[in-house]
Parts: structure tokens; C-alpha cells; sequence
């Protein structure tokens, strides 16, 4: 494998649910819990789970809208590892953000209503302090022309409320992508999307991905969309990174229980396929100091006493690049 | 099945409100004359007062009348609420008039003021009810007969139904033209983009409009009787008995004041009207819940304390409290995730199959209106612009929509082929685009498109496929899947 853009080591973050009288936390919910992986430079990582399996807390860690409770994010700096979980001086954040940048599951909300469109895609650079007014100005242009806001200068004046939906996350998408940033966190960037809009704003962004070499997080709970998103997919359960691989392994044999049976649950557009039956009990389980056991313990339909008497199993290598977090799958080659 | 974009009910519409307006103007001259006559006739130019009762009387008595025929004729089948509109300005009248008439003592004009407002109210419930009294008792008698007909009859027929809002920038023509059939037992979708008006037509069936919508044209049948003429308290005592529906937002279409049991025990008792037990309410909910997999320990339980799988499951139980012939899923799984999702829409195929009921369902995924349904509709910018029994809509579309649509849909299974990004946007209903709506996105558009609209026509493969495409026959066949 390439060098790594950005590693994540054990990274975990909890949230405070209940507290004794004096402020002393006493219930955790275990939002992310101690995950690892890596993105190569130009590599897109789909983070795939259902709602409340920490997808969205792990997108936060990465940009430092969170400050992780433990581990570390190593971002490539000119060939060294610089651990940026640590950096707290606006200075450091802000040549930090340079590189990270966010965007955001809703067009509606989080674009500001009083801000053009101009004044939002050249706040990046204001902050950075590139170039000169003109300067900005010609890359504002460039980026709108290039997120398919054309002419660049009939939208640069005009408001959040005079766009479409398609229009505004295509505004998200310049103010992101305009200072040139090696690693983006896209948390679902098209869930809010009509169809038809949708497959454009996942075009545009693979096609801005190869443009500018960027490497993206993509946080989804549509595997059908990561498919098409990914070069590797991470599945999350309850704040853990269940299983890992290249997409399409990934797709075609999956390994760990929650994995097949979310493949098993997304509707296919083709009435005449047969789904399998997804063989999973009841709903998400709430990560409120979850038992050392395995986490998806209470829905597993092949759990053993071997599961129940043991902590939560370690992310191991099944085969090439494809990584499991069971004892049921641990044996290489077995489906 | 027009050819042509014209409505055909503006005109009629217009028309109405004239013989409304003659209505108004033919009720005003005569209370305008009665007015005089009477006030001639309590007092006479010379001599004294007529002895009192007999003023109070005919003061009372003649109004009264006079108004509830008027407000009758002017009501007619229309809400009480306009009846009451109309009894209220009828006593601002016959007070300006009493003013202006001169002379009168302010007694007199105000008790025959009462006697004219009493009357016109009186006269408009009079009216209603009559009128409700008479089209339910056809309406049913007509429905019987059909029920008891040939089965083959669809249970639900949509009939050129044409809806539209009324807005301050002008008529967003919502739903145009759309006519479908539903046969008993059947699953039905219709999909399409935010905004096509598949929403609106599932809020028309039920009658559940907001203010500004606005019904110019066409029938909706169920069973022989036509939704659209029945009366508002005639729609909402088949509501939930005839058509039930399952909304959208799990979340927010629970009252969170109200315990679970409380909502469904409300609907059943508006329908059954004290004919059911307590004990029988309980026992049937708690049926219900067994039925779409809660636990019935649960039934006192607050919407809050439900997940949102639950929630929506709930909402199942309370649609089918009534024993509805046909139930609407308005986008039953759009906030749940995948495994729920799945879930929920199992739940709704067992339910259906189990009761024999029919289905609705109404959704923008076009992978569960594959999964859920066995005839589909796709609708775009208020038209439906395909229809077909959905293996085939699915296997072979017909419509560039469709097919464009089916193109642009991310699957987990199969090639992963690449995806055409369908271009531009849903157009502006208030001005919707010339001819083909959809032909500034169409690749197959011609010069014809921009000029005439084409109709939902069947098309010749003996399916009974119906598509409003001019070109359909250069649609690519056989490229999705």
C-alpha cells in the first residue's frame, strides 16, 4: 500500500449521558471506540453504518469540529506523520484546515441565508489569506465554473434561497474544495438530494477527486452510493469499524454478519431479483456502556459461546485488504 | 386523456362563480323588497304600531324564512361553514338596510335582523344535511350494487384528475391529468421526483388538501362513488375506513402528548361510534400490534418511547384499526435505515397479503417501489408519464424518464455500470414548460415535444402499457438492469 494521507490510530470519543451530583460522568455512550484506519493520497474511504453507529462522530474527529477523547490522526505534512489530534493554537488549526475540509449532509442548513454566494466560497480564502481581492475573486469564479455553476458570475451574487437544492450543495462543494484541500469529509453529501440530482453531485465529485487529487472520507448510509463513491469501504457498528475492504469485496463477499444483512436490507431496483433474507434481530442497540463483548453481540444470528465469553473481537486480516471483527469469519477464505 | 395541455375546468369554474355571484345578487333583491314591504306594513306611514307580538312574530317568522331559502339557494352543497358566512353578512345587510330604510324603531330592526341571521344559519345546516342525507343514501346504494357486481371492477379509479394550488405567484398545476386504475388486492406505486405531485395525488385521494388546493377536473371512484362529490363529513367518516394511509414522517405524525393506544383507540371510535366495548378496543389494538410485530405490552406507551421502526409499525396498526380497503404508504421507510427499511416493507407486504388489502404506495425509490409493488406509475412535473405493471416498466421503460430514472439509480448488485447523471432539473409548476413537460431534459426531444403535449396513450405491445412520449419507440430497450 501507498503511503498514507491520513491515519487514524485508536481514536475514540464518548459522550457524557449521565452524571453524579458533583459533575462526575458516570454513563458513557461509546460514540467512537478505538478505531484505526488509513487513507491513501487520492483514495476515497466510504464510512458506511446505520444512524447512531458513530459515522458522523468520526467524520467531526477528523476535521477537528470534535476533539477526539483518545488516539491520534497522523496527516501527511511533506512526507512526515504530524499528529493532529493534538493541535490546539488557532495558528496550527488553521494551516490545518488548509489541508481538511468538511461538507455537509444539508444545503439548506449549512449554507448561511445573508451570505452570497461569493461570500461564502471565498470566506476559505480569506481565512487562508490567499492571494490578493482579485486573486480570490478569479478562483471563486474558476471553482463555480468548475462545480458546474455556470456562468460563474450569474451565481456569484446570489443568495442560498434563490438556488436549488442541487445548487446549494454544489456551493458546499466549491467552499470546500476552493482552497485546494488534500483530504475532504464528505458526511452525506447527496442523502438530502432528488434522485436525478444525485447522481450528478456524486459525478461531479468523483470527477473533482481525479481533478484535484483529493482523498475523501464518504459517510453514507447507501451502500448502493458507496459503490459507486468508494474505492474502500469501512462498515461501523455501535462506534467500531466492523469490517474493511476494497468496495467491491466488500460487496460480493461480505464476511461479518452486520455487513450481510445490511446488503441483505437495501431494496434493489430490479423486480425480478430475489433478495436474500437479512438475518438480523431487532434494531440498533443504544452504545451506552456497551459490555466488553462483541457489540453486535444481541442481534448476531451465528453467535456462539465463544462470542458471549469473549471481548469484542479484533479487526484481523481475512484475505488481501479485507479486514473482519469476528470470531465467526476469522478463517481465511471461508465464506 | 387530452391531447392538449387546456384545461377543461378553468372555463367551468369561472361559470360557477358567475351563478354564484347571480345567486348572491337574486338573494340581496329579494330581501332588499321584503325589506320594504315589511317595513311598510309593522309601520304604516300613519297610524300607530301593530300590537307587538304579531310585530315580533311576523318579524321573526318572515326573515327567518326568507333567509334559510336564500342561504339554501345559495349554499347549496356547499360547507356549513359558507352557510354561516353567508347567515352572518345576511345580518350586516338587514341592518344597513333597516339604517338607510329610516324611521324604523332600533328594536325592530334588530329583532328582524335576528330573525334573518337565524334563519339564513338555520337554512344552510338545513340545506347541507339534506343534501348529505340525499347523496349518501345514493351514493351507498349505487356502491352496494358495484360490490356485490363482477370483481374484475377496480376497486379505486382515477379518472383524469386534475388538482391544482392556488398560490399568490399563480396555479402550480400539481397534478394534471392523471387517471390510473387500482384492482382489489393490488400494490400500486408511483415515483418520481420532490415535486412531481405524487404526494398530491395520495393527499387527493384522501381529500386531505391544504386550503389552496384546488380540484378543476376529473374523478376519483371507489367502489361507484366519486370521492369528489361527497360531502366533508362524508369523506371524513370513510377515511379511515375506506382509505387509510401510513405518512411519512413516523416521527412527527404522532401527537407526543397522546399515549399510542389513545391515538388508535380515537380513530376507532370515530368510525364505530359507540358501537364497540372498551375491552373490544383494547383487545382488537392489541391484535393489531401482535399483527405488524409490536409487542401489545407496549400499547400504553408514549410516541417517544417507540423507536422509529416502531413508530412507523405503529402507524401501520392504526391504518389498519378501520379495516381500510386500501392503504396509502406515502413514503412509509424514508427516514429509517436500511435494516427498518426492509423491515417495515415486509411488514407491509404481509399485512397486505394476509388481509387481502390494497396498496398505495408512494415513494421517490424507485428500488422499493420494485421491491413493493406489482403495477407502477412514474410521474414527472404533475403528469403521469408512464404506467405499467412494474416487471416491465423495470425490464423494458418506454419513457425517456424512466429510462433516464433506471439509469441513474445506484444498485449493490449487478454490473456496476456507470451511472447517467440525468441533467437540469424539475421545471417550475406555475409555469410549466410548453408540450412535454419533460422535453428541455429530454435527449429524445423533438421539435413536436415543445408544442404538443402528449397524452398517456396505450401503447402497442399488449401489456397494457400506457406512455405520454411522442418518441417512445427511440427509447433504448432492454439497456437497464
Amino acid at each position: 500500500m501507498n503511503r498514507a494521507l491520513i491515519k487514524v490510530e485508536d481514536l475514540t470519543k464518548r459522550f457524557t449521558v449521565a452524571k453524579k451530583v458533583f459533575g462526575k460522568a458516570t454513563g458513557f455512550v461509546h460514540a467512537v471506540d478505538g478505531i484505526n484506519f488509513e487513507i491513501a493520497p487520492g483514495e476515497s474511504l466510504g464510512l458506511v453504518g446505520e444512524s447512531g453507529c458513530g459515522k458522523s462522530t468520526t467524520g467531526k474527529l477528523m476535521v477537528k469540529l470534535l476533539q477526539a477523547d483518545k488516539g491520534r490522526i497522523l496527516l501527511d505534512r511533506d512526507g512526515e506523520m504530524v499528529d493532529i489530534s493534538a493541535i490546539g493554537a488557532k495558528q496550527d488549526l488553521r494551516r490545518f484546515r488548509k489541508r481538511v475540509q468538511m461538507i455537509f449532509q444539508d444545503p439548506f442548513e449549512s449554507l448561511n441565508p445573508r451570505r452570497t454566494v461569493y461570500d461564502t466560497v471565498v470566506e476559505p480564502l480569506i481565512v487562508q489569506q490567499v492571494g490578493t481581492v482579485q486573486d480570490r475573486e478569479a478562483r471563486v469564479a474558476e471553482m463555480l465554473e468548475m462545480v458546474g455553476l455556470t456562468p460563474a458570475a450569474t451565481f456569484m451574487f446570489r443568495y442560498p434561497h434563490e438556488l436549488s437544492g442541487g445548487q446549494r450543495q454544489r456551493v458546499s462543494i466549491a467552499r470546500a474544495l476552493v482552497i485546494k484541500p488534500s483530504f475532504v469529509v464528505a458526511d452525506e453529501p447527496t442523502s438530502m438530494l432528488d434522485v436525478s440530482i444525485r447522481i450528478s453531485i456524486m459525478t461531479l465529485m468523483l470527477g473533482l477527486a481525479r481533478e484535484l487529487k483529493v482523498s475523501y472520507l464518504y459517510i453514507t448510509h447507501d451502500l448502493a452510493v458507496a459503490r459507486y463513491m468508494c474505492d474502500r469501504i469501512a462498515v461501523m457498528y455501535l462506534g467500531k469499524i466492523v469490517e474493511m475492504g476494497q468496495t467491491e469485496d466488500i460487496l460480493t463477499n461480505p464476511q461479518h454478519p452486520y455487513t450481510k444483512a445490511l446488503l441483505a436490507s437495501v431494496p434493489v431496483p430490479d423486480p425480478t431479483h430475489d433478495r436474500p433474507e437479512a438475518e438480523i434481530k431487532g434494531g440498533v442497540t443504544k452504545a451506552i456502556d456497551p459490555p466488553p463483548t462483541c457489540r453486535f453481540l444481541q442481534r448476531c444470528p451465528m453467535a456462539t459461546d465463544l462470542c458471549r465469553s469473549n471481548d469484542h473481537p479484533p479487526l484481523e486480516m481475512v484475505s488481501d485488504n479485507h479486514l473482519v471483527a469476528c470470531y465467526m469469519a476469522d478463517t481465511p477464505g471461508s465464506s | 386523456m387530452t391531447t392538449q395541455p387546456s384545461h377543461p375546468r378553468p372555463e367551468a369554474e369561472t361559470r360557477s362563480a358567475r351563478l354564484d355571484l347571480l345567486r348572491i345578487g337574486a338573494g340581496t333583491a329579494v330581501i332588499a323588497v321584503l325589506n320594504w314591504w315589511l317595513g311598510g306594513w309593522i309601520t304604516p306611514p300613519e297610524g300607530e304600531y301593530r300590537p307587538g307580538y304579531l310585530v315580533i312574530l311576523v318579524a321573526l317568522v318572515v326573515p327567518g324564512l326568507v333567509g334559510a331559502a336564500t342561504t339554501g339557494l345559495l349554499v347549496g352543497q356547499r360547507r356549513r361553514l359558507h352557510g354561516m358566512m353567508a347567515a352572518l353578512g345576511m345580518l350586516g345587510l338587514e341592518l344597513i338596510l333597516g339604517a338607510l330604510g329610516g324611521g324604523l324603531e332600533v328594536g325592530t330592526v334588530i329583532v328582524r335582523a335576528l330573525g334573518f341571521g337565524f334563519g339564513a344559519f338555520l337554512g344552510g345546516h338545513v340545506t347541507v344535511l339534506i343534501g348529505n342525507r340525499l347523496s349518501g343514501r345514493t351514493s351507498h346504494g349505487r356502491e352496494s350494487s358495484t360490490q356485490t357486481g363482477r370483481p374484475a371492477d377496480p376497486l379505486l379509479e382515477v379518472d383524469s384528475l386534475t388538482m391544482h394550488y392556488r398560490t399568490d405567484g399563480g396555479w402550480v398545476s400539481a397534478v394534471d391529468d392523471v387517471s390510473f386504475k387500482l384492482h382489489r388486492g393490488q400494490a400500486l406505486g408511483l415515483v418520481g421526483e420532490s415535486g412531481c405531485g405524487k404526494s398530491s395525488v395520495a393527499m387527493s385521494l384522501l381529500r386531505l388538501l391544504p386550503d389552496n388546493g384546488v380540484f378543476r377536473a376529473g374523478e376519483i371512484r371507489l367502489g361507484g362513488t366519486d370521492l369528489l362529490r361527497l360531502s366533508d363529513d362524508e369523506v371524513r367518516s370513510r377515511r379511515w375506513s375506506d382509505l387509510a394511509m401510513v405518512f411519512q414522517g413516523a416521527m412527527n405524525a404522532w401527537n407526543p402528548v397522546y399515549t399510542v393506544y389513545e391515538q388508535i383507540r380515537e380513530a376507532m371510535v370515530a368510525h364505530f361510534e359507540g358501537g364497540v366495548t372498551e375491552e373490544r378496543i383494547r383487545e382488537r389494538v392489541g391484535e393489531l400490534f401482535e399483527l405488524v410485530g409490536l409487542n401489545p405490552a407496549t400499547l400504553d406507551r408514549y410516541p417517544h418511547q417507540f423507536s422509529g421502526g416502531m413508530r412507523q409499525r405503529a402507524m401501520i396498526a392504526m391504518a389498519l384499526s378501520c379495516d381500510p380497503k386500501i392503504i396509502i404508504a406515502d413514503e412509509p421507510t424514508t427516514a429509517l435505515d436500511v435494516i427498518v427499511q426492509d423491515q417495515i416493507l415486509k411488514e407491509l407486504k404481509k399485512v397486505q397479503s394476509a388481509l387481502g388489502m390494497s396498496m398505495i404506495y408512494i415513494s421517490h425509490d424507485i428500488a422499493v417501489i420494485a421491491e413493493a409493488t406489482e403495477v407502477m406509475g412514474v410521474m414527472y412535473a404533475g403528469r403521469l408519464v408512464e404506467f405499467g405493471s412494474t416487471e416491465e416498466v423495470f425490464s423494458r421503460p418506454r419513457h425517456p424518464y424512466t429510462y433516464l430514472l433506471l439509469r441513474s439509480t445506484p444498485s449493490v448488485t449487478g454490473l456496476r455500470r456507470p451511472l447517467a447523471p440525468l441533467d437540469g432539473e424539475p421545471p417550475n409548476l406555475i409555469d410549466p414548460p410548453s408540450g412535454c413537460r419533460f422535453h428541455p431534459r429530454c435527449p429524445f426531444a423533438t421539435d413536436r415535444c415543445k408544442d404538443e403535449a402528449p397524452g398517456l396513450e396505450e401503447i402497442s405491445d399488449d401489456t397494457g402499457r400506457r406512455v405520454a412520449c411522442w418518441n417512445w419507440t427511440d427509447v433504448p430497450t432492454g439497456a437497464v438492469k
